[in-house]
């Protein structure tokens, strides 16, 4: 009698690779009017930072998974706020919609959870029952050193369902930072 | 038929001149061979006639008629659950090995091909005191073919098709034995495949694309006087094929690929009042998984594991003075490489054990047993078992036994790091784990009256350092779950038995009840229900066959608090065989019954139609 010694399945993870040479990329995209873009918050460690006027100059929101900060600015410059509208109409939303107070930024860890108080702490709708996060119906203002934006979540995943890949779209409506 | 009660260890040495006694690597004495009245445990068994007469597809679907043997289609296969426990709480023998490669603790039943199979036992109930970790809920010993010098053939095609939804699937197979004097050989090949059911969406699967080949050589040399030696060569191969949707949208392309591989050699030599029995075995169990995330490859996945397992053991049974005495030892070594483990899991064990049945009276039978498992990484572990027979007034028979059983951790449970970053939560093995325990007490009343049976069992399981995930820690990562020794739970129940054989007629009937409790929730188990009932009849002819059956599954808790849905299967068959020529028409899950909360991979109505032949097997 000789033993078998038979492995006929092929390597799987060549076909892997065979399909992936073919695969459409996500890309990122600014057009006139207002921005849209994919951005890739998929690394567990490092953050992502987004300049909305997309010039050279601070950013004012950065990203980590479904994390989304303020920058604080250094020593108070370069410091960005935001506050938010339920339910409001991106399009509609002008420079005189504007308020005056009620901004609020990010603050430093008031409850003992180990983590910062941040503005950006519930954009979204978590499921636990597919752990799937769906943004809420808000637009959210953003004032920063380049000027006031208003700025939307459209999806925390890519077209091809890729979580962490937030599609955004925000439109500035003021250069000034105050109205 | 189904012989409920029944079997183990019969007074007198085994009998190994007979046909069955072909079958291969039978250790622990092959229980069925003895007379039921002789033996002090429960056991269910199922020969090539039943299993051909149920005209199942597959393994799965054979058992889950049996009453207290639960089978469910999981995504990664046929599941077999006893005693209202987990899949990981069965311990699986084919040829008296361990069945390598586990996929979240189960054993996926659809790698054995029903063709090759010649003897199912199912023996509830915590045993292992004779055969060690995972037998606390029970244990399913499968027996293979093997050849004998007489020239056999044998061939079957099997085409089921659920009539407008998908291609039809298709089952071959092959077999030839055959010999001279003392030596024989025999091969069987088996080809089986179908195609995937597609959920409403027209996207995405509810039942994958599946194909699988299988290969089996085995031989033997049996003397007329002395040693008796069996080899035997086993290697399946399997795709499965499927379109996952994930959170966010995401649709991917999966595919499993698995290979089992086994080698088995026993040498068994018969004294004047005792037998001898040595095995060897070395198996391996390779699996591909890779999941294609489409339009993006965020969330591509690729893994391979392999699992290594050798075996070895030495069985003596002796007749003595006091009753038969039965000294054993087992031999293990087995290691896992896989991607999603930190580092290799390696283990090796050494388990001698003894069994002595003796009878104190000419009405009662006892049976003591105990097994040391001595294991490199989890120490010694003592298990014990104490069965009796009593022979009551009035032709009653009453069958008691106490038992525990153990299961050491997988080295998932272990090794594991597994991150799903599209649900956003990872799972952690836990080197510091330790064995679960369980003790389980069981009761049968069985009366036989001429052509009727009678029979009620209760048993009792409690279940000790049940091992189970967390609560979960939840940092920036998403939430990170890890494997603890914390549960604690109970399940106990009622088994219900009746059956008639009258000439060409064959009624069983039966009933069980099951009750869990999860001490941790102060919920009942998961997915476990409280009320599941059988019943078939068949006629059996001269050349034609009957047969209809019916499985009803009652409510049962869900994870997330719902009550999963009644459902019953309802499967009919008719048969003819003029000669060794046999032809079948069935429809299986006549109810057409759809998924249910539990149910992954119900197949819809199917008409199944079977053509067979059997050259020189039988007379």
């Amino acid at each position: 009698m000789i033993f078998l010694l038979l492995a006929c399945l092929p390597d799987l993870s060549e076909r892997l690779e065979a399909l992936d040479s073919a695969a459409t990329l996500d890309t990122s995209e600014v057009s006139e009017g207002p921005h849209r873009l994919l951005l890739d918050a998929t690394d567990y460690d490092l953050w992502v930072e987004l300049d909305l006027d997309q010039k050279q100059g601070p950013w004012e929101l950065r990203f980590q998974r479904y994390l989304v900060e303020l920058n604080p600015g250094l020593d108070g410059d370069g410091a960005s706020e935001a506050l938010w509208f339920e339910g409001a109409d991106f399009d509609a939303l002008g420079a005189s919609d504007v308020p005056e107070g009620g901004w609020l930024v990010d603050q430093e860890d008031q409850d003992g959870d180990g983590e910062p108080e941040r503005v950006f702490d519930d954009w979204y709708l978590y499921e636990s029952a597919d752990h799937s996060l769906t943004p809420l119906d808000r637009v959210y203002l953003v004032r920063g050193p380049s000027g006031t934006f208003k700025f939307v979540f459209e999806s925390y995943y890519s077209e091809a369902g890729t979580p962490a890949k937030l599609q955004l779209r925000w439109q500035q409506i003021h250069t000034e930072n105050t109205p | 038929m189904i012989l409920i009660s029944v079997s183990a260890w019969a007074a007198e040495p085994p009998d190994t001149s007979s046909e069955e006694a072909d079958a291969a690597f039978v250790v622990r004495s092959a229980p069925s061979k003895r007379a039921g009245d002789q033996v002090a445990s429960r056991i269910l068994v199922l020969d090539e006639q039943d299993l051909a007469d149920m005209g199942a597809q597959n393994l799965g679907e054979a058992l889950d008629t049996l009453p207290g043997v639960r089978v469910q289609q999981g995504y990664r296969g046929a599941e077999l659950s006893l005693r209202g426990l987990d899949p990981q709480h069965t311990l699986v023998l084919v040829d008296g090995q361990r069945l390598s490669g586990r996929t979240s603790g189960a054993v996926d039943l659809s790698r054995i091909s029903i063709q090759d199979v010649v003897q199912v036992e199912v023996i509830k109930g915590p045993q292992s005191a004779l055969y060690g970790s995972d037998a606390m809920g029970g244990v399913v010993k499968i027996t293979t073919r093997a050849g004998s010098p007489r020239p056999r053939a044998r061939g079957q095609l099997a085409v089921a098709s659920s009539l407008g939804q998908g291609a039809p699937t298709l089952d071959a197979d092959l077999g030839a034995s055959g010999g001279k004097d003392s030596l024989s050989g025999s091969i069987d090949l088996g080809l089986h495949g179908g195609q995937a059911l597609m959920d409403a969406d027209g996207v995405h699967t509810a039942q994958d694309q599946w194909r699988q080949g299988d290969l089996s050589l085995s031989g033997a040399w049996r003397p007329d006087n002395g040693p008796q030696l069996r080899i035997r060569s086993a290697y399946t191969a399997r795709m499965l094929e499927g379109v996952d949707s994930a959170n966010g949208g995401a649709s991917l392309d999966r595919t499993v690929g698995t290979e089992t591989q086994v080698n088995q050699m026993s040498l068994s030599w018969a004294g004047a009042r005792s037998l001898t029995t040595a095995r060897a075995g070395y198996s391996f169990y390779l699996d591909q998984y890779l999941s294609d995330q489409r339009k993006a490859a965020d969330l591509d996945l690729y893994e391979r594991s392999r699992e290594d397992l050798w075996e070895g053991g030495v069985l003596h049974e002796h007749a003595t003075g006091l009753g038969v005495v039965s000294l054993g030892a087992d031999v293990l070594v087995q290691s896992l490489q896989a991607d999603r483990l930190d580092g290799r899991g390696q283990r090796s064990r050494l388990s001698p054990f003894a069994q002595l049945e003796f009878r104190p009276t000419d009405s009662v039978l006892l049976v003591p047993a105990l097994r040391t498992d001595l294991d490199s990484q989890f120490g010694r572990n003592l298990s014990p078992k104490l069965s009796a027979l009593w022979y009551a007034p009035g032709a009653l028979q009453l069958r008691a036994s106490y038992g525990q059983g153990f299961r050491e951790p997988s080295f998932s449970e272990q090794l594991l790091r597994f991150s799903n970053p599209s649900a956003g939560y990872q799972v952690e093995g836990n080197p510091q784990l330790g064995p679960e325990s369980s003790q389980g007490v069981d009761l049968e009343l069985r009366r036989p009256v001429g052509p009727f049976a009678l029979s009620a069992a209760g048993w009792w399981t409690r279940l000790h350092d049940m091992i189970a995930v967390d609560e979960g820690v939840t940092d920036t990562n998403g939430t990170t779950y890890r494997y603890v020794n914390v549960d604690q739970a109970r399940t106990r129940g009622v088994e219900l038995g009746f059956s008639v054989n009258d000439g060409p007629w064959a009624l069983e009937l039966d009933y069980v009840y099951t009750q869990s409790l999860d001490f941790a929730s102060g919920k009942p188990l998961v997915g476990r229900a409280p009320h599941v009932g059988n019943g078939s009849l068949m006629w059996s002819g001269t050349v034609l066959q009957a047969r209809t059956q019916i499985s009803c599954v009652g409510a049962r808790p869900m994870s997330d608090g719902a009550a999963g849905v009644p459902y019953a299967l309802w499967d009919a068959q008719v048969g003819w065989t003029p000669g060794p020529v046999d032809l079948r028409v069935g429809v299986e899950n006549l109810l057409n019954t759809q998924d249910s909360t539990d149910l992954v991979a119900l197949r819809p109505r199917e008409l199944v139609f079977t053509v067979g032949g059997d050259w020189g097997g039988k007379g």
